[in-house]
């Protein structure tokens, strides 16, 4: 097996993160001295490290809590419009239509009818996931090859065989690309929700409740850990997808 | 392995394109013996593939009767295997992971498929690239590889569908002789679909030429000729000439 072309890129993204992520650092530092003079970025209280963690654990807790119900929603839905046809018909033109409302134009009719509670934080977030893994899975049922849907009826091969053989390998990597972007989605969803909908612990609120304090570093502090998990994720999907698509596609 | 006849009846097939009804066959008889090598020729869209793919059982007759050994043919089975003019191996298997797939559903325990696997990557001449990945072997390989997965669960009955069509004329002229060679060591009964008379007259025993729009069988030619058989025998070019003389050119001119 080429260990040594896998290894190569994967070593090189990431030192690419690595360097993303000091620099992101610097950068913060750079702008907060320039605006905060009198605070002391570099070394933050541990109250405000406590504080942050807290924050960015409920603020996980509900990301995670939106891409298992997202993903799963907008897999399944996906998969049925890619394999039954008239359900395809039906679906998508309201599916397409709705997908026109911006994202956070959703937020004062999920409030109405879920509250402003947690559960319609997490049905916003799964909103936005399962859009994007809705395209992603029809997407990826429409490659599966016809040619060797034909060929796996000709070898009589049982629906376990078939699923092995045929069906994952062939939908795996749209799939797997849908669920990157479905983070990134995830995580802005998350974020913004947290701002929009009335103030609940996590780092969207954390960020927004300091800035009508007048606290500039939590504010500087939460984005950067924000941008840093944003990034970081991205990058352990994309390793762990590059090791999987290297079994399918070489 | 004991071969399979193939018989089909009055078979009539046709299709909906664009709304308008296109009969791919009408009223085909048939008869292969078992064991024998019969070539299919006939101009594009003369429902040569279609008739393979009845008497494979991956489409069914409007009307008629497809039997092989006097039995209907319902649903692909594991006595007829059969190649496609691309190789439609499986990307991310491996060559010996591809052909062991027809093996799916076999009785035989995992050593006796693994040795028949082993055996039919040595009959086709793949010895060493079981374990290479479809792209990283020639469209010849790939091809040989996808005859292999027809033999490997050791069908009565092979069809191909024009499997050589593909390939540049010198892999072509040696895969012939393979497909020779594969057939005389298994003896299945052949279907074989072909656009080119020369591959028809060279391999078969019997060149059955279609007409197209209906899809209609116009002439069967026994190919009465000792094996081995020469290219250059002028009997073979006799043959050919008699085939081509059957087409209906201004047809095809139209088309």
């Amino acid at each position: 097996m080429s260990v040594g072309v896998v290894g190569g890129p994967h070593h090189f993204k990431w030192r690419s993160y690595l360097w993303l992520v000091a620099s992101t650092i610097v950068l913060t530092i750079v702008i907060a001295e320039i605006s905060v003079s009198q605070v002391s970025l570099a070394v933050p209280g541990r109250g405000l490290i406590g504080e942050i963690a807290a924050a960015t654990l409920d603020t996980l807790r509900r990301l995670l809590a939106g891409l298992f119900v997202g993903i799963t929603a907008g897999s399944l839905l996906g998969t049925a419009m890619g394999a039954v046809p008239i359900l395809d018909r039906l679906l998508s033109p309201p599916i397409h239509a709705l997908r026109q409302v911006p994202l956070f134009g959703w937020i004062p009719l999920i409030g109405l009818w879920a509250g402003l509670g947690e559960p319609s934080k997490v049905t916003f977030v799964a909103l936005a996931v399962a859009y994007v893994m809705v395209l992603s899975a029809h997407e990826a049922i429409r490659s599966i090859s016809p040619r060797l849907t034909e060929v796996s009826r000709a070898l009589g091969l049982d629906p376990l065989t078939k699923l092995r053989v045929l069906v994952i390998p062939s939908v795996t990597p749209a799939l797997l690309a849908g669920v990157r972007i479905a983070l990134a989605a995830g995580w802005s969803a998350v974020v913004g929700a947290e701002i929009l909908m009335a103030a609940a612990p996590g780092l969207g609120a954390l960020i927004w409740g300091a800035r009508e304090v007048g606290r500039p570093e939590i504010v500087v502090a939460g984005s950067v850990v924000v941008g840093v998990l944003g990034a970081l994720s991205n990058a352990g999907l994309r390793s762990f997808e590059q090791r999987v698509l290297h079994r399918y596609y070489r | 392995m004991i071969a399979a006849s193939i018989e089909l009846n009055g078979v009539n097939k046709s299709f909906a394109l664009n709304g308008e009804r296109i009969d791919a066959l009408r009223s085909i008889d048939l008869f292969a013996r078992p064991g024998e090598f019969v070539c299919v020729v006939g101009a594009s869209g003369c429902g040569k593939s279609t008739l393979l793919r009845l008497i494979l059982g991956l489409d069914h007759a409007d009307a008629g009767r497809v039997s092989i050994d006097g039995k209907p043919v319902t649903a692909p089975g594991p006595d007829r295997g059969i190649v496609f003019q691309d190789h439609r191996l499986f990307p991310w298997l491996t060559v010996s992971e591809n052909i062991a797939l027809a093996l799916h559903a076999s009785d035989w325990d995992a050593s006796e498929r693994r040795r028949r696997v082993r055996e039919h990557i040595d009959l086709v001449g793949l010895g060493r690239f079981g374990d290479a990945l479809p792209d990283q072997i020639s469209g010849g390989m790939a091809q040989r590889a996808a005859i292999a997965r027809a033999l490997v669960a050791g069908p009565k009955v092979l069809l191909l569908d024009e499997p050589l069509g593909a390939l540049d004329a010198l892999t072509r002229h040696y895969l012939q002789d393979e497909l020779l060679r594969v057939w005389q060591a298994e003896r299945p009964t052949v279907i074989m679909v072909t656009h080119d008379i020369d591959e028809a007259v060279y391999l078969g025993d019997r060149v059955i030429v279609m007409s197209s729009r209906p899809g209609r069988i116009k002439k069967s030619i026994d190919i009465d000729l000792e094996r081995p058989r020469r290219r250059d025998d002028l009997r073979l070019a006799a043959l050919r000439n008699e085939i081509l003389s059957l087409f209906d050119w201004s047809a095809i001119a139209q088309q």
